[in-house]
């Protein structure tokens, strides 16, 4: 019977895009996420995307003041 | 051989209050009894007992079954629960024994640990395709969803694990989509500030080249050069104002912004901080002391005058000094009178003793008749009345009044005396004041003034004298803030070009945004969570296709025995070869090469029948340890002749291995217990009464 982390884990190799060093350390975190479970990646994708999205906040208030006084 | 359920101890699971013994040692076990008497809960006992919570959640193994959702096992009010199994085959003995307390379970007579699906060599997708099917599971094929078909035959083949990442690839997918549009967001406001602030910067560009035109016509607005030739004429201009007013010329910077900055800081300095500004207030506080001191100078002019007039007054009354010799002689006269007053004061007193003296002389002597006026009889006083009346006829009455006449034209002359005084202390206080008038004027003027100088001419003088440096001051000022005027005149050229100049700099810098590295950062934000979401969904993709392909394989293995237990239950020749398109979950029958698509033509048992074939197919073929299977209510939507197939079908599989049916169809059960030759065990629950547990009637055991 299949395992839904084994299986996970095998779709992940086969995906294509790996050379791609970022997207490489991507696929390293959520395989150290994976070994909490498969049930753990909604919270590993959330927290991703958190993180980016508040780097995404900080560089707009940066920019804006850029923007007001270019 | 494989294990069978021998017993089940059920203790306050679910609908069941205290413990149940159910001995369910025979090849088809039946168990009746209407809707809530506990059927499903007796299998779910069995179920819950070798799988554990996993078969009591909604997501995990089952996924997404909506009845499963806040699933209580234990009896309501009581404490805990716990399931007790005793598996048999032949001489093997596996007991289980399951607590909801602590989720405990222990397993006895396996080497596989506390997991007794592990003991039986299941897992739980392989639980849920070979051993027990759940009567919601059934439900996913009559709903007609592809979704919830494919969900129900993936769990019938065993392939429950792509549910479960189906799901969590589909929260995964949620949550980067949220992070990407939030980003994008993000991205498109700022992108929408910059082309807002371009266009604003355009406008002042316009605005600004209009003004420059005007200003300083024939000067290319935009070039560098303009700005620095405005700025070389400013700079000359303010070095000009510098020289012209004795200011040291500052060292400008190169920078126009700054540039501009210092020379209005300069400017500022030279119109309230020069020094004609310092010595233009001590004029204007010298003219102001000056007029202050002719006030006071005419003030003590008008005292003279009243001065002079009133010694004028004087002087008809006489000097000083004969005043003085006046008031001696009269001094001497009064004095003179008071010794004459006196004496005849002294004459009367003795006159008056002398009476008195008589008047103790002739005590026995009563009143007689006046010997002065003949009034009687009278006594001693009225005769003292006369002699006071003779006494002041005699000449004291008339020295009174001249003495105070005396004392009176004295009063007189000791009043003109003090005026003389007054005038005296007045005039002297003149004086002074004028001293101080005089002592100031030389201060203000800067030199002394003597006492014989005419105080009003020297101040008029000084006054003259600060109103010439004055007026010369005042042509100074007009002269430097003409230089200022015309140093602003250029500034504002410059100002003009230089905000021009700076527009289209900002402009520039707008349109070269992109290249800044924070917005390089914030893209590689955006293509991180794009990443992100493309992981997920390329997971989801690959999933999709794995999925498929694994059911395939499986399918492919068991598409023989799905076909012909379909053909048992279902009578529908022109379906006598079946198979399953993973795709669109759609059901294909008919000879290879000429399939058709049947799924819009199945019924309602038509689709329960091939979800039981296909747990069918697979429970038969399954080489695990488990050699019995669970069905709940499996007669969903079959008419009473699929009925009967079933319970052929049922009676078919209980000779290989243990067969628990529970249904509330009580023809299907006498159809179950005609079929076959099997030994088999009825159990028939009671109807439950509401606010009642359940309850068990005694068994019937039929051979």
């Amino acid at each position: 019977m299949d395992d839904a982390s084994e299986v996970l884990r095998r779709l992940l190799a086969a995906l294509p895009g790996a050379e791609d060093p970022a997207a490489q350390e991507q696929r390293n975190r959520l395989l150290k996420a994976m070994q909490q479970g498969p049930n753990s990646l909604p919270a590993f994708f959330a927290k991703e995307s958190e993180d980016a999205l508040r780097r995404a906040e900080a560089l707009r208030q940066a920019l804006e003041e850029r923007v007001r006084r270019p | 051989m494989a294990y069978r359920v021998a017993e089940l101890r059920i203790d306050s699971f679910r609908g069941f209050e205290g413990e149940h013994v159910v001995p369910l040692d025979r090849g088809l076990v039946i168990i009746g009894g209407p809707n809530g008497s506990g059927k499903s809960s007796t299998l779910n006992a069995i179920a819950w007992g070798l799988a554990g919570k996993a078969i009591a959640q909604k997501k995990v193994g089952l996924a997404e079954i909506p009845e499963r959702k806040g699933w209580e096992v234990v009896h309501e009010g009581a404490a805990g629960c716990s399931v007790s199994l005793l598996l048999l085959d032949g001489a093997r003995r596996l007991t289980v024994h399951r607590a909801s307390q602590k989720n405990r379970c222990e397993v006895k007579g396996s080497v596989a640990g506390s997991d007794p699906l592990a003991a039986l060599g299941l897992t739980i997708d392989s639980f849920l395709s070979s051993v027990f099917l759940p009567q919601e599971l059934l439900r996913g094929p009559v709903s007609l969803d592809p979704k919830d078909r494919g969900r129900l035959f993936l769990d019938l083949v065993g392939l429950g694990a792509f549910h479960e990442l189906d799901t969590v690839l589909r929260d995964c997918a949620r949550a980067a989509k949220k992070g990407v549009e939030a980003i994008e967001g993000i991205r498109r406001r700022l992108d929408d500030q910059i082309v807002g602030q371009v266009a604003m910067k355009r406008s002042e560009v316009e605005e600004m080249g209009r003004q420059a035109a005007t200003a300083v016509p024939g000067v290319d607005a935009a070039s560098t050069d303009a700005a620095r030739g405005l700025a070389k004429r400013t700079g000359e201009s303010i070095a000009d104002l510098c020289e012209r007013h004795g200011l040291a010329a500052p060292a400008l910077p190169e920078d126009l912004a700054a540039f501009e900055r210092a020379v209005r800081d300069l400017l500022v300095q030279v119109e309230s901080a020069h020094p004609d500004m310092a010595r233009q207030k001590d004029l204007n506080l010298r003219q102001l002391a000056i007029a202050r001191l002719q006030a006071e100078l005419a003030d003590v002019h008008k005292d003279l005058a009243h001065i002079r007039a009133e010694e004028g007054t004087l002087a008809a009354e006489g000097s000083e000094d004969a005043l003085k010799v006046k008031a001696q002689v009269l001094q001497e006269r009064i004095e003179r009178l008071r010794n004459e007053i006196a004496l005849a004061d002294a004459q009367g007193e003795v006159l008056d003793r002398a009476l008195a003296y008589f008047e103790k002389l002739s005590p026995g002597t009563g009143p007689i008749a006046c010997p002065v006026c003949s009034q009687g009889p009278v006594d001693l006083g009225h005769l003292r009345g006369h002699l006071k009346q003779a006494l002041e006829r005699s000449g004291i009455g008339p020295l009174r009044a001249e003495r105070e006449q005396a004392e009176r034209d004295l009063a007189a002359v000791r009043a003109l005396g003090e005026r003389h005084a007054r005038l005296l202390a007045e005039r002297q206080r003149r004086d002074a004041r004028e001293q101080e008038l005089r002592r100031r004027a030389g201060e203000v003027g800067g030199a002394r003034v003597d006492p014989g100088e005419d105080l009003g001419r020297v101040l008029q003088g000084l006054l003259e004298a600060v109103e010439r440096d004055l007026a010369e001051l005042g042509r100074r000022t007009e002269e430097r803030a003409q230089d200022v005027r015309k140093v602003r005149g250029d500034l504002e050229c410059l100002s003009i070009v230089r905000r021009f100049q700076d527009a289209l700099g900002a402009i520039q810098r707008l349109e070269a945004f992109a290249e800044r590295p924070e917005y390089r950062e914030l893209q590689a934000q955006e293509c991180r969570a794009q990443a992100l979401l493309g992981l997920a969904e390329g997971l989801q993709e690959s999933l999709e296709a794995e999925r498929n392909r694994a059911f395939d394989e499986r399918f492919k293995a068991v598409q023989g025995d799905v076909s012909r237990w379909f053909g048992r239950i279902i009578e529908r020749p022109d379906c006598a070869s079946l198979r399953i398109d993973s795709k669109g979950w759609t059901i294909l029958a008919g000879p290879a090469g000429r399939e058709r698509e049947v799924t819009a033509t199945f019924n309602v048992g038509d689709l329960t029948g091939v979800a039981l074939a296909i747990f069918l197919a697979t429970a038969t073929r399954a080489s695990h340890d488990a050699g019995f299977v669970i069905l709940d209510d499996p007669t969903q939507g079959l008419d009473d002749g699929h009925k009967a197939r079933l319970a052929e079908a049922l009676a078919e599989v209980a000779r290989e291995r243990q067969v628990i049916v529970a249904s509330a169809d009580e023809g299907f059960l006498e159809r179950l217990r005609g079929a076959g030759t099997v030994e088999r065990y009825v159990r028939r629950l009671r109807p439950r009464v509401l606010d009642r547990a359940c309850e068990m009637e005694a068994p019937i055991e039929e051979k």
